[in-house]
């Protein structure tokens, strides 16, 4: 009866809030031009990537292809980018500390690009990368929770005193390794890397202020559910980037639509505005940015933590049935190539 | 023919028996008494101890009952040619009363069962022939007769003054009615119980009556002035309690006001609410121009304005989040309410600072005769109210309420309710004190605590407080004064736990408001009235108070605030018969005051990059001072008796915003006043009503339409928290305004109801030089609600059942959505379209209770009432709002968050003893 009371009083308790996905009627624009691009203080391969805005529904960006893309220091000295794949222009080339640059194009419709004069942040160091097994609630997107096993990594940095605001982001790859089985005598079996296999999960920023004293950070930048992809070996490629305010700025709005789950406290979304400018006032999304790099490489082999984890393709004993097609076929999988990374050990 | 409840089954034979026996031995037989005689009766709203004295008088029959036991529910009914006994037999049918006819005399007994036997029945004789019980009344007026001076008076014009009071409490009986029968003469008592005429010498009949007190018939003879001091007789049994129609069909016709509201208290028992207890906030929305954003708003708009430009009063004092649980309950209890009124056009120009609406509530410690109260238990509330008087001068009245969701929730499976808590109570109490026949005194607090957590992520704690004085005097039949001291408080705290950057947002503001106004009649029908509102603004400062482990810092800012002062003058007047007018002016200065910090800027947009100078404030800002001029008019013109044609202009100004930068207004908004840079909003409203009445029915439209200048809308990705320079956010715009608004409804009877339809737009367009929103072209508003459909009816089944029906009905709210995506260092990103392009869905909802009101049964003692209710009965999840996030393939969708998403039922105990 105790029982039966406390039921009917839960009752208005129990019809909790829904979240349901819908169809909402979108009015597809034209699409604009989306600038994609990061200018490192490392003497490395530089990148920039034109390519349009695409629709709600899809993910495979549209390259732009046959721009003229520089990017001009404070003196007017120019760094050509050439066109390596469609829509990727990139350089051999680094920015300097103490300079200023900033981004200088034409469009393959003739329309010219530039974006305001940058400084060169200086790096803040990332020093470490630690794994902690855990146990973690994940709530999909239809609001069902679960728990999981999960390896967290948390990465860190410090220095002794700090003069200035630092704003920081957080970006990486991730990259695991497949063996194929010995599936027939005519094929050998190859070995895969799969590059970036789940979706980006969170835009990770942190601002540092000012201090006298020791300061750095020590933040949560990806976490990995404990399967059969960590069996063998898994890769996290990690940077930190050092931004200008306003680039920060950006990416802080950015995350704001990123980061909508229906919450009462969602910030009402708008749209973004880059800091890239067109000569003729047209609207160019994106973002160039000029910024400090230190990065970290991060690699976890299954007996790095306590959960146990098989390889995609199983162990000898202890094979998946059904064996994945994967097993036979690596390139199969979403992001799998052969190129072995240069970390690779 | 009604039946009061389902028949009694089980009857006890041996009582029947022994009665029947009675009645034989007494050798009489039903067809051979009066009481078998058939009569045809028809009445409405009356007392059933009311029908049994027109049977009495009218047929010669006696009855023989307990006063106390009858019930006193209004009852209406016709019979036609029904035997008597029949006709008094189905009026207590359900009931556990029993007729019994007696033989001796020709009568009936009506007897509540089980008090009855020989004994008994021979004393309840003696008690009706002694002339120990009675008819509490007197069907017919008192009549009295005065003479003043001799026929042979040269005066041409003589006063005459009466004084009213309770003949058993002396107090002074207010709003007392004196006509003849023409009504060429007619007037109201005052606070003091007092009516001034000057007549022409002669002989009239008037008839001073008053609900709920025996009627007086004055014979007089006026050839001289002449004071009456006139006792009244209060008639518990003829006091309809139910049945004060507040903003009745009458009072609709006759009143200048354009677009005010009188909230029938009482009716909103009728309204199926989500925790089964009765609601203002909500009951407004079933108003035609009154919406929100849904069940999690903390607030309500008018006619396409915002929250913020709602006024919320109680007792004077201003309430800044009127709600509790962010939004589902307001936070009033309405057992305590005595008057509601909601100003949706014209105001009295006393009532100013803010841009569309105000909500005047009040609660009254006065003429309290007894002491008593009410209270009830629902699934996880509770309430009490009592009040009473302390001693003869000084009345008492105290309300309160609790909820006990936390008990609740830790018994739910779902760990997140779990570890999440909803709780709040609210507090307020008056003290009358009548110093003399002139001046009162009334203290009145309020206060109300909220705390909102879910699952140890995050949470509000809010409250509001408010102590205020009143002095209320009569300095004569004519002139009256009014003064108020208020101090009032709204404090907020937003808080985030578990995560590294875990810490408290902390908000206030507090404010020292006088009100004062001297009123004097002119004439029978109109007043002047002037006074002045002096309100001082004050703001806490903002406060980030990390948690232990946090590893953010912790920061304060502090805000500007501001003084108001602002003299008003009524003027009201009734021109003829058919025409009557109210007009004012209200003078709104606004002086901008420290301390915090102003900011010049370079020529261009205001950013934070063009800030040239800062400085701190800490007296006056002589740039920061406003002086608006609000006039107000408002004019009825009644015609063909049943019809009026109403129209009115306000001006309005606004020096204090509320700014958030969610989608739901949310507690932890601040509130910012008007500076250098921030002008007050001004509003202009042009409202046209038609109304009219019809039998049971009354119809009433309007229009309206209004424009709204220096207002302002927050830039995209806007930062209100910790922000010294908030002008740097705002873009300023204007806006517009107008619609139609219909209501209809059906006051009494079996079925009674209303069906409220709107039609309206709100309409934004920034105008500011340097920056824009959707490119300056005109725009949705955040709370542009095209149509809305409400649907309230209320079936009285039974005297004690009724069914309750609520629908509403209203266009989705405008919503910002994505148009395309852009790829930006691998993450897929929604690049979304100009601001409320699209619509969220409709929503609609349905909503039942059933009532089983057993409070009117008996009229002493602890009375009873339970409701069933069932918000939401179909299950309809409706939209609070749209958002959009990646879907486990990566692209970007469409969710709906809907806050209630399936039945809720709730189940309620009220009581009043």
């Amino acid at each position: 009866m105790k029982n039966k009371i406390q039921y009917l009083l839960l009752l208005p308790l129990l019809c909790i809030a829904c979240v349901d996905q819908i169809e909402i009627p979108i009015n597809p624009e034209d699409p604009v031009i989306v600038v994609d691009g990061i200018f490192t203080n490392l003497e490395e391969t530089q990148l920039i990537k034109i390519s349009e805005s695409i629709a709600l529904e899809s993910q495979v960006p549209i390259p732009v292809s046959g721009a003229l893309i520089y990017v001009e220091d404070q003196d007017g000295n120019r760094i050509s980018f050439t066109e390596q794949e469609e829509g990727n222009y990139t350089a051999e080339a680094r920015a300097e500390a103490g300079n200023q640059y900033r981004l200088v194009g034409t469009l393959p419709d003739g329309r010219e690009i530039t974006t305001e004069l940058q400084e060169t942040p200086e790096s803040f160091p990332l020093k470490d990368v630690r794994i902690v097994d855990t146990l973690v609630t994940i709530t999909d997107e239809s609001g069902d929770s679960r728990r999981i096993h999960a390896i967290d990594f948390y990465a860190s940095g410090a220095v002794n005193s700090l003069e200035i605001d630092k704003y920081l982001r957080f970006s990486h790859e991730t990259v695991y390794q497949i063996r194929e089985d010995f599936c027939s005598p005519f094929v050998a079996a190859k070995t895969c890397y799969v590059y970036n296999d789940v979706l980006a999960e969170d835009i990770n920023l942190v601002r540092i202020e000012p201090s006298n004293a020791p300061v750095g950070y020590n933040k949560l930048v990806h976490r990995r559910r404990i399967d059969r992809t960590m069996g063998e070996l898994f890769g996290l490629d990690l940077r930190l980037y050092s931004y200008n305010k306003k680039e920060f700025d950006y990416w802080e709005n950015l995350k704001l639509v990123f980061d909508q789950n229906g919450n009462i406290t969602d910030n009402i979304p708008a749209r973004i505005e880059g800091n890239v400018r067109a000569s003729d006032g047209s609207e160019i999304q994106g973002q160039f940015a000029v910024v400090g790099k230190t990065g970290f490489i991060k690699l976890v082999a299954n007996a790095d933590f306590p959960t146990i984890a098989l390889p995609v393709c199983g162990i000898p004993g202890f094979r998946p049935n059904p064996r994945p097609a994967a097993c036979c076929s690596c390139l199969v999988l979403k992001g799998a190539t052969l190129v072995r990374p240069e970390f690779w050990p | 023919m009604y039946k009061l409840l389902p028949q009694i089954s089980s009857i006890n034979s041996k009582l029947i028996l022994f009665l029947l026996l009675f009645v034989m031995a007494t050798g009489q037989s039903f067809g051979q008494t009066d009481v078998g005689k058939r009569v045809s009766i028809s009445f409405e709203n009356k007392r059933l101890i009311q029908v049994l004295y027109d049977l009495s008088v009218e047929h010669e029959i006696q009855f023989f009952f307990e006063p106390d036991d009858l019930p006193y529910y209004p009852l209406t009914g016709s019979f036609d040619k029904k035997p008597i006994y029949d006709i008094i037999k189905d009026l207590t049918e359900g009931t556990s009363l029993i007729v019994i006819p007696y033989d001796k005399k020709e009568g009936l007994f009506v007897l509540n069962r089980p008090k009855a036997n020989a004994a008994y029945l021979d004393n309840l004789i003696t008690k009706w022939e002694d002339g120990t019980y009675d008819y509490p009344f007197d069907k017919n007026a008192k009549e009295l007769s005065y003479t003043f001076g001799k026929t042979s008076t040269t005066k041409k014009q003589a006063k005459l003054r009466l004084k009213l009071f309770d003949q058993n409490t002396n107090e002074a009986i207010i709003g007392a009615v004196i006509s003849n029968t023409d009504l060429s003469i007619n007037g109201l008592s005052g606070p003091s119980g007092n009516i001034n005429l000057e007549l022409p010498v002669g002989q009239y009949d008037l008839t001073v009556s008053y609900i709920g007190y025996q009627s007086t018939l004055l014979h007089i003879d006026l050839y001289d002035d002449g004071r009456i001091k006139l006792p009244m007789n209060f008639q518990s049994f003829l006091f309809q309690e139910i049945e004060v129609l507040a903003n009745s069909s009458e009072q609709q016709l006759s009143e200048a006001s354009v677009g005010r509201e009188i909230i029938n208290l009482k009716s909103m028992e009728a309204i199926p609410q989500i925790l089964g207890e009765i609601d203002i906030i909500k009951s407004l929305e079933t108003l035609p121009g009154v919406t929100s954003a849904g069940e999690l708003s903390i607030g309500f708009n008018v006619r396409g304005g915002k929250i913020d430009e709602s006024l919320v009063l109680f007792n004077d004092g201003i309430i800044f989040n009127p709600t509790h649980i962010v939004g589902f309950i307001s936070a009033f209890n309405a057992d305590a309410l005595d008057n509601a009124t909601l100003y949706k056009a014209y105001m009295d120009p006393e009532f100013g600072g803010r841009g569309s609406a105000v909500l005047d509530l009040k609660s009254d410690a006065t003429d309290v005769k007894s002491w008593k109260g009410k209270g009830g238990l629902g699934t996880s509330m509770m309430k009490i109210y009592v009040e009473g008087p302390i001693s003869k001068k000084l009345d008492f009245h105290a309300s309160g309420r609790g909820s006990f969701n936390d008990y609740l929730l830790k018994l739910v499976a779902n760990p997140e309710l779990r570890r999440s808590n909803a709780n709040f109570y609210d507090f307020n109490s008056g003290f009358a004190f009548q110093i003399n026949d002139q001046h009162k005194l009334v203290l009145n607090t309020y206060y109300s605590n909220d705390l909102f957590e879910f699952n140890d992520e995050f949470g509000f704690k809010w409250s509001n407080q408010h102590l205020g004085l009143q002095w209320k005097s009569s300095w004569s039949e004519k002139l009256f004064s009014s003064l108020s001291l208020n101090y009032g408080a709204y404090d907020t705290d937003n808080f985030t736990k578990g995560i590294p950057e875990a810490a408290s947002f902390k908000t206030g503001l507090f404010y020292y408001k006088i009100i004062g106004s001297v009123n004097r009649k002119i004439g029978a029908d109109g007043f002047i009235k002037t006074g002045v509102e002096v309100i001082d603004f004050n703001n806490r400062s903002d406060r980030l108070e990390p948690s232990p482990t946090s590893t953010i810092t912790e920061n304060s800012i502090q805000r500007k605030a501001g003084l108001n002062v602002s003299p008003f003058l009524t003027f009201q007047q009734k021109i003829s018969r058919r025409i009557s007018f109210e007009t004012g002016l209200r003078f709104s200065n606004y002086f901008s005051n420290g301390p915090g910090k102003i900011f010049s800027y370079s020529e261009g947009p205001k950013t934070e990059d063009s800030i040239i100078a800062e400085e701190e404030l800490n007296g006056q800002d002589g740039s920061g001072n406003y002086h608006i001029l609000e006039p107000r008019v408002s004019v009825n013109y009644n015609f063909m008796d049943n019809w009026s044609l109403k129209g009115s202009y306000t001006k309005m100004s606004q020096n204090m915003f509320q700014l958030g930068t969610t989608n739901t207004t949310l507690p932890s908004d601040i509130w910012i006043f008007t500076d250098r840079h921030i002008k007050p909003l001004i509003v202009n409203q042009f409202a046209l009503g038609l109304f009219t009445k019809y039998k049971k029915y009354s119809l009433g439209v309007d229009l309206f339409s209004k424009n709204s200048r220096q207002l302002y809308e927050l830039q995209g990705f806007s930062e209100v928290v910790l922000n010294e320079h908030l002008e740097t956010e705002l873009i300023e715009a204007e806006g517009r305004s107008y619609g139609l608004e219909v209501l209809l409804k059906k006051e009494t009877g079996k079925w009674k109801g209303n069906i409220a339809y709107t039609f309206s737009r709100s309409l934004r367009k920034t105008i500011d030089a340097n920056k824009s929103l959707n490119q300056g072209t005109e725009f949705p508003s955040d709370f542009d609600i095209p149509h809305q459909l409400n649907i309230l009816a209320s079936y009285q089944a039974l005297p004690v059942i009724s069914f309750n029906f609520a629908y509403i009905f209203k266009s989705g709210r405008p919503t910002t959505v994505p148009s395309s995506t852009i790829i930006q260092d691998g993450f897929v990103v929604p690049l979304y379209s100009f601001r409320n392009q699209e619509r969220i869905p409709y929503y609609s909802r349905l909503d039942f209770s059933i009532t089983l009101d057993l409070r009117k049964v008996k009229q002493t003692g602890l009375r009873n009432s339970f409701t069933l209710g069932f918000y939401n009965l179909t299950g309809r999840n409706n939209a609070n709002n749209v958002f959009f996030r990646r879907s486990a393939k990566g692209n970007i969708v469409p969710f709906q968050f809907a806050v209630v998403g399936s039945v809720i039922p709730n189940l309620s105990w009220n009581f009043v003893f």
